[in-house]
């Protein structure tokens, strides 16, 4: 067979196929592709109560589901998933109806026992009790979970907890089959078969392999719309590019600005995707020289054309929330904020009335953890230079060294929005128990009195006030500079038909028909 | 013979105990696992009970000799990412490296030392120059821009192979080859210059002067004796291949020791660093000490010179 490439081959395969399914409607109806996907990462074990990585939003959320899920397609709006309905009883109860016949992928039935046992500290204090879990992220205000009867489950917390339904559907409270975890013994062999109710289940997870999942065709939400969905593991950009121009892959994850022209310009292939609740941010010490100066810290910010970076290094296709708000805040959601401004007139001003004269400011930079790190860091180096500020970097391998104390400088990093409630964001790690509050890098008993009372409070009218409050106390004090939300590209083949969400999440069952 | 093998346990053990001692100090003051594995949101609580449970919280020489005392009785921990066995992580890696650095190795030799040999017999003729060319390219090019290139090539342009993964053999053929060229290219330049060497010595010029036919001079005289430098460089190449394994397979998506090691080293899972660098240093200290006992099959002076 002279000139059989392995692409002609695969191609003519592929035609051969498609002709013998054409002659055939049924048949094609039933075909469903094997889908592979190229990600840079997998996660060590597939167990939502283990892990909220990246990689475990992509893969696991295609395993496991919640009692609610969220509705990406339409602003992240709660929607009903393995309970078909839920009752807010008081500010301190929630009820759950169980949708009936939702079945396990061992085609077992879900039962309350599951739900009650999903929530129990055998699974939140994980592997030999050390609680190396994410429970305490998702379940912290959850007081009790009961059966009341074989269909309904009553969840109370400890305290009123408004977005007790968002973290529910978040991550972390997803059902698994009490049987099934039993009857594997431990948590190593579970971890090999775990069972869940998604689209999908689990066939192998081998480390730097990838994951393979196969269609649970007895899913409650309809018939899965692939055969199989093989994610691989190619951590190098380049190689995941050259993979799926190749033809090796359907769709890869993180593409990366500088190489969406090689993928878009064959016709063959596309790029996906866009911003998603991912803020990027500068976090500072407030306690360091001049950093303590919070004319110094609104400079900083001031100093920043956020928009050129936008456009010079992410082709303009992400953006900048209003004072880190996201309109699945729903009510909310303040329109009267305003994204941060760039004034390097003001910034001259107030770097001018701090008397600040050029000594040194450390910026600890890791070696692009986050997309286009480097590259951004560079950009805003110049811009402080532009207004008067000195900003040295100080190179760290990774987010520990960059914590290491005595801090002193400020770092990159991100707030993930968890959850779809202010609560997911700011909050999380910069009010009274948040992971940089715990540094010592930053106080304000305002903005304490002000979150903890918004986290507890379940009047709409109230909860607006506090949250607006807390922006504005943020947006004064500049603790943290907000520099854009983060994207997530994918590239793929134009004819897989499969539709991002503003989420890490990549689902790949019916809810996202598109892909069908 | 025994006191030069003893001499030569002894410094291996010392090189092991030195890659060894260097990288687990390293390894602890260039971060915290405690922060890199644990959620970004786990309490403090949670914190002290992970560098509790993995003994971070003592001073460093207690973790030190704890560990020393657990490697001489065969025990080198649990991952702290899956808590699996190290042994067992490791082990199962093993045969997939040595799936593309054993190829790699035959592809250096099979090429390397006849292009070499060919080169120094035929010098300062055009093929000399040729092969020459070629070596150089072939060890100033580096792996990754090499891989990128036949994957562009042979994967992406003419569809042939696949880009990466380890599915079947197939996707063997581009890392084989992607390690094993530059190696080959190393032994060629060292083989030739051997070669030369061996050709300048005065037993050559005799035994040419005694009329012995050209081919047993260099079969009987110039091979054996250009073999011993030559050798040197395989041993050497060893080290290149575990090197070369770091970069390759991450640019192929293979999933052997060099990916488990970046990726260990990123999330820092410190046991199973340790055992990877234990494994291969002991890995470059076997090669080496093959290499010196060859010498002495090889050039059996080596010995005696040694002895005296």
């Amino acid at each position: 067979m002279p000139n059989l490439t392995r692409r002609t081959f695969v191609r003519r395969a592929a035609a051969a196929s498609a002709a013998a399914l054409l002659s055939n409607p049924a048949s094609a109806q039933d075909a469903r592709r094997k889908v592979v996907v190229a990600l840079p990462t997998q996660p060590a074990q597939i167990d939502p109560m283990i892990w909220n990585d990246t990689p475990s939003l992509r893969i696991t959320s295609n395993v496991f589901e919640s009692l609610l899920r969220f509705d990406y397609l339409n602003n992240s709006e709660l929607k009903p998933a393995l309970a078909e309905a839920w009752t807010r009883i008081d500010p301190l109860t929630v009820e759950f109806k169980l949708r009936p016949n939702v079945k396990f992928h061992d085609g077992s039935d879900v039962t309350a026992e599951d739900v009650v046992f999903s929530f129990s500290e055998t699974r939140t204090k994980g592997p030999d009790g050390k609680a190396q879990t994410v429970a305490s992220q998702y379940q912290r205000t959850i007081k009790s979970v009961e059966a009341l009867d074989p269909r309904t489950i009553r969840i109370t917390t400890s305290v009123a907890d408004a977005a007790l339904e968002q973290k529910i559907a978040a991550w972390g409270c997803q059902i698994v089959s009490k049987k099934a975890f039993d009857r594997a013994g431990s948590w190593a062999k579970w971890f090999e078969t775990p069972i869940g109710t998604g689209p999908y289940r689990v066939v192998w997870n081998r480390k730097d392999v990838g994951v393979l999942l196969a269609a649970h065709d007895g899913y409650w939400g309809g018939r899965p719309p692939h055969e199989s969905v093989e994610f691989r593991v190619v951590p190098e950009a380049a190689s995941r590019q050259n993979g799926l121009l190749a033809g090796d892959y359907d769709l890869v994850s993180d593409v990366l600005p500088d190489q969406f022209d090689a993928m878009s310009g064959t016709g063959a292939f596309e790029v996906v995707g866009g911003s998603i609740p991912n803020l990027r941010v500068l976090v500072i010490d407030t306690t360091a020289p001049w950093l303590s100066d919070v004319r110094i810290r609104r400079a900083m910010s001031l100093a920043l054309d956020r928009q050129l970076i936008i456009d010079s290094l992410w082709r303009g296709r992400i953006d900048v929330p209003r004072n880190a708000q996201y309109p699945a805040f729903g009510a909310l959601y303040d329109d009267g904020q305003k994204a941060p401004a760039y004034d390097p007139e003001q910034a001259r001003k107030l770097v001018a009335e701090a008397g600040y004269r050029g000594e040194p400011i450390t910026y600890r930079l890791m070696n692009n953890w986050y997309p286009n790190e480097v590259l951004t860091a560079q950009i805003m180096l110049a811009m402080w230079q532009a207004v008067g500020l000195n900003v040295r970097i100080e190179s760290v391998e990774n987010i520990s060294q960059a914590q290491k104390q005595p801090i002193q400088a400020f770092w990159d990093s991100s707030i993930l929005l968890f959850w779809p409630d202010p609560t997911a964001l700011y909050w999380r790690v910069a009010g009274e128990n948040g992971s940089w509050t715990r540094l010592g890098i930053w106080k304000s008993e305002e903005f304490f009195a002000a979150g903890a009372k918004f986290e507890r409070s379940t009047d709409a009218e109230e909860r607006k006030a506090l949250h607006h409050a807390m922006l504005e106390i943020i947006h004064d004090q500049v603790p943290i500079i907000q520099l854009h939300n983060n994207g997530a590209f994918y590239g793929k083949r134009r004819d897989f038909s499969w539709r991002p969400y503003p989420s890490l999440i990549m689902d790949f069952g019916p809810f996202n028909m598109a892909g069908a | 013979m025994l006191i030069f093998a003893l001499s030569r346990l002894l410094r291996a053990f010392i090189t092991i105990a030195l890659v060894v001692s260097f990288a687990f100090v390293a390894l602890r003051l260039s971060g915290d696992p405690a922060l890199e594995i644990l959620s970004s949101d786990a309490t403090p609580d949670a914190i002290a009970a992970f560098r509790s449970a993995w003994g971070l919280d003592d001073s460093i020489g207690v973790q030190f000799l704890r560990y020393a005392q657990a490697v001489f009785a065969g025990e080198l921990g649990h991952s702290m990412r899956d808590g699996r066995d190290v042994l067992t992580v490791v082990a199962e890696r093993i045969p997939v490296t040595l799936a593309i650095t054993l190829p790699a190795l035959m592809i250096n030799i099979v090429i390397g030392i006849p292009a070499g040999v060919v080169a120094a017999l035929n010098r300062n003729t055009p093929l000399d120059r040729i092969l020459m060319a070629g070596a150089v390219a072939g060890f100033t090019v580096p792996s990754y821009v090499l891989g990128f290139g036949l994957v562009l090539i042979f994967s992406v342009w003419l569809g042939w192979l696949p880009s990466g993964g380890s599915q079947s053999w197939i996707n063997a053929v581009l890392p084989v080859f992607t390690l094993g060229v530059g190696g080959a290219a190393i032994l060629a330049r060292y083989t030739r210059s051997a070669v030369l060497e061996v050709l300048t010595q005065s037993y050559v010029r005799t035994a040419s002067a005694k009329g012995v036919p050209w081919r047993h001079v260099v079969e009987r005289h110039v091979l054996p004796n250009a073999a011993i430098p030559t050798v040197t460089i395989i041993g050497l190449m060893v080290g290149h291949l575990v090197a070369g394994a770091v970069i390759v397979e991450s640019i192929f998506s293979w999933p052997g020791i060099g990916r488990l090691l970046v990726g260990s080293v990123v999330s820092r899972d410190l046991a199973v660093v340790q055992g990877i660098l234990l494994l291969v240093a002991l890995t470059m200290v076997i090669a080496n000490m093959a290499v010196d006992l060859l010498y002495g099959m090889l050039d059996p002076r080596t010995l005696s010179r040694r002895h005296k």
